[in-house]
C-alpha cells in the first residue's frame, strides 16, 4: 500500500469514529510521536526520567519510553540517586484507609 | 480463578516494584508467607521478571522460583481485561495496566510503590495497597527486620 492509499486508509478510520474516544486517540499520538521522534536512546532515557519525576508517567511506562527493561530502568534510578514516586498518603484517614486495607489482606 | 470475595479470601496482585523491591533484599519469599494461595502476579509482569533474569537482574530468580512451586501464581487476561487496558490512559505501563484491570474484575487488591498507579486506582475504584504500609506491616508482625524494611524502601 502507497502512502496516499494508507492516509485514505487512516482518514476513512478516524471518521468512523466517536468523539469520545479522541482524547485517547490523540493521547496515543503523542505517545508515537514520542517513538518515532529521531531522539537518541540517551535523550529518550533523560525524556523518560524527567516524565517521572514530573509525576506524568508511572515507573512502567518510563521504562518502556526508555526503552529499557523495566528493572534495569528502575536500578538506573537508583544509580543516579533518584528516588521512586511512591504513592502519597496526606491525612490520617487516608493512613487509617491504608492500615484497613493492609489488615484485610494480612488476616 | 474465583474473584477474591467468591473465594473468601481477598488475593493480591504484585506490581513489579514490590517484587524487585523484597528480592533485593532476598525476601520475596515472605510473600506467599502472608498471602498463601493468593499472591498473584499479571502476566507482562512476568514477563518483564524473566526479561530482567536475561539481561542480568540476578535478584530476580528468587522470583521466578517462586512461581515455578506454584507459591505465586500468573494470571491470564481475558477480552474484558485487554478491553479495559485499551480505555486506559497511556501514562500507565503494560504490566501496571494488565495489573489494575485484573485487579478490576477479580476484585483483588494492587499492591504498588507507584504513585501513578496508586492514584489511578483511586480513581478507578481498584483498592490499592501501597509497599510502604506493607512493609511497616511486616516488620510488625516480625517477618521483616528493620534493616531490611529500610533496604527495601530504599
Amino acid at each position: 500500500m502507497n502512502s496516499t492509499a494508507l492516509k485514505q486508509e487512516i482518514q476513512q478510520m478516524l471518521d468512523e469514529l466517536s468523539p469520545e474516544v479522541l482524547p485517547e486517540l490523540v493521547d496515543f499520538l503523542e505517545f508515537l510521536r514520542f517513538k518515532a521522534s529521531r531522539q537518541t536512546p540517551g535523550r529518550r532515557v533523560k525524556e523518560a526520567i524527567r516524565l517521572y519525576r514530573a509525576g506524568e508517567i508511572s515507573l512502567g511506562r518510563a521504562a518502556e519510553l526508555a526503552g529499557m527493561n523495566y528493572f534495569l530502568f528502575e536500578e538506573l534510578l537508583s544509580k543516579q540517586s533518584i528516588s521512586a514516586m511512591e504513592p502519597e498518603v496526606t491525612d490520617k484517614a487516608g493512613q487509617a484507609a491504608q492500615w484497613k486495607i493492609a489488615n484485610e489482606v494480612l488476616a | 480463578m474465583k474473584s477474591s470475595l467468591e473465594s473468601g479470601h481477598r488475593a493480591v496482585l504484585l506490581d513489579a516494584n514490590v517484587l524487585s523491591r523484597l528480592a533485593r533484599v532476598r525476601q520475596a519469599d515472605v510473600l506467599p508467607k502472608v498471602f498463601p494461595g493468593r499472591c498473584y502476579l499479571a502476566p507482562a509482569i512476568y514477563h518483564e521478571i524473566e526479561a530482567g533474569v536475561e539481561v542480568g537482574a540476578e535478584y530476580l530468580e528468587e522470583v521466578i522460583a517462586l512461581v515455578g512451586q506454584e507459591r505465586l501464581r500468573v494470571l491470564g487476561i481475558d477480552e474484558e481485561d485487554r478491553d479495559y487496558i485499551a480505555s486506559l490512559p497511556r501514562r500507565l505501563g503494560l504490566g501496571e495496566a494488565e495489573g489494575i484491570a485484573l485487579c478490576r474484575r477479580l476484585d483483588m487488591v494492587f499492591v504498588t510503590h507507584d504513585r501513578k498507579a496508586a492514584n489511578f486506582c483511586d480513581r478507578a475504584g481498584v483498592r490499592c495497597l501501597h509497599f510502604r504500609t506493607l512493609v511497616d506491616a511486616l516488620q510488625k508482625q516480625g517477618l521483616l527486620t528493620s534493616k531490611q524494611a529500610r533496604q527495601a524502601l530504599e
